[in-house]
């Protein structure tokens, strides 16, 4: 096998695990023969593993999309406000870049919102409370309710997103219990299979990085037996001349 | 669809949020703003070099592809596609600013984020070395011709084959792993000082 030192195409398929995987096997047994080969790979190795050291910054990023028009006249900005972005809301675009709402909060749409809520509150005589550790929303219409219980909407906490908007005049019926039916079946079976996907992606890992390890030893154990083969070769090589110059002392 | 398995977050795949983007669903677009905008100030930052310019350059890498989007057909995957826009911009970043690529040598790596990816027994010594290290980088891919930093940094840093970075480059196979190996030799000999030692331990 020719030096892959001078084939760039394999030694670049060896690094970084590409091509054809018969071809990698027949390289990764020519660097247990070949020093000089073994010596190139290591080196470029080491490149490899000083790139991982340059890392960026860890700055928060956040952006958002929004598509609302009444956010552009005073509130286009993004983590760090920058010319880009400025000249954007200058434009008059309807589409501008927030941060994420843990950092800035839009206090005018979240008063009117409040505001808008209280109301309906008031107009639909709603009351919300507690009950056996369950959010009870009872309502209560001008009609005269026959049986309190009956004009009350009980939802499990985890679903009070899932409230329906109230139409006032219209008493709010009784949501059946398999509203929401636990599917614990299919909740199981995504559970598993994200499990599956995780031990079977960590393998993969392990594996891979178990063949890294052993390639580093073997190149690295390439490359201590040229250096010390060069040593002994040196150190022959001083004994010869000493062994000569001390003959010709003699005679 | 019941409640419980409603009230689970699942996990879109990138073509799933792209159809509902499509849609008009921006909360669709956000999440994929989210998955990957991370990635696409990585490749800014390192191919620019500034995190003021990176961020930029992520902000209206996204806000172009949201523009975009309905342009977008599926033949390449999403990412792939988000790459190549911020690429373009990188590349137009640099031509308009007319300068190099510069390396932000105090606030380039950051004390605090190596202190949260250090090993349990690393001490404030090697989190400096590490750190000495990340600049020396920098500073030998600074001298790298763009193409071969680019193809560099999506082979080294965002895993992508040898191919990916060819169709994302619009260049033959050849050019790129010839890009890549002329910047790895180049990276060796101004590197070589700090590989000697790292060699020898």
């Amino acid at each position: 096998m020719s030096h892959i030192a001078d084939n760039h195409d394999a030694l670049l398929d060896y690094l970084y695990e590409e091509g054809d995987p018969t071809e990698r096997l027949k390289i990764a047994k020519h660097l247990q023969e070949c020093a000089a080969c073994s010596v190139a790979v290591l080196e470029f190795q080491n490149v490899r593993g000083m790139l991982r050291y340059w890392t960026p910054p860890g700055s928060a990023l956040g952006f958002r999309v929004v598509q609302d028009s009444a956010f552009l006249p005073t509130s286009i900005a993004s983590p760090t406000p920058s010319a880009a972005v400025n000249q954007e809301a200058r434009t008059g675009a309807w589409l501008a870049w927030l941060p994420a709402p843990s950092q800035r909060i839009p206090w005018r749409q979240l008063g009117a919102a409040v505001l808008l809520f209280v109301g309906g509150m008031v107009v639909s005589q709603v009351t919300v409370g507690y009950e056996d550790g369950r959010m009870v929303v009872s309502g209560r219409s001008a009609r005269p309710a026959v049986n309190a219980r009956a004009s009350s909407i009980t939802l499990p906490t985890q679903a009070v997103s899932d409230v329906p908007s109230s139409n006032p005049g219209v008493t709010p019926q009784p949501v059946p219990a398999d509203r929401y039916p636990v599917d614990t079946e299919l909740l199981l079976q995504r559970v598993r299979s994200m499990i599956d996907q995780s031990e079977q992606r960590q393998q993969r890992e392990l594996a891979l990085r178990l063949s890294q390890v052993t390639r580093e030893v073997d190149t690295q154990h390439q490359a201590d037996l040229l250096r010390i083969q060069q040593d002994f070769g040196h150190q022959q090589e001083a004994t010869m001349e000493y062994l000569v110059r001390t003959s010709g002392g003699a005679k | 669809m019941s409640t419980v398995a409603a009230a689970i977050p699942m996990t879109r795949t990138d073509e799933e949020l792209v159809a509902r983007s499509k849609t008009g669903d921006t909360e669709s677009f956000n999440q994929l703003v989210k998955r990957w905008e991370r990635p696409i100030f990585a490749l800014a930052y390192r191919t620019l070099g500034r995190e003021e310019d990176a961020r930029d350059v992520t902000q209206e890498t996204f806000l172009r592809a949201f523009r975009a989007l309905s342009g977008f057909k599926g033949d390449a995957k999403f990412s792939s596609w988000l790459y190549r826009i911020a690429l373009n911009l990188c590349r137009d970043w640099m031509r308009k600013e007319r300068r190099a690529p510069v390396v932000a040598v105090p606030e380039g790596v950051d004390m605090e984020d190596l202190a949260a990816e250090r090993g349990p027994i690393e001490t404030v010594e090697d989190l400096a070395a590490r750190a000495e290290l990340g600049r020396e980088v920098a500073k030998a891919m600074e001298h790298l011709p763009v193409e071969q930093r680019q193809a560099i940094i999506l082979k080294e840093y965002h895993g992508l084959t040898f191919q990916e970075i060819a169709d994302l480059m619009r260049c033959p196979l050849s050019t790129v792993k010839t890009r890549v190996y002329q910047g790895l030799a180049t990276l060796r000999k101004q590197l070589g000082d700090q590989l000697t030692p790292r060699r020898e331990s």
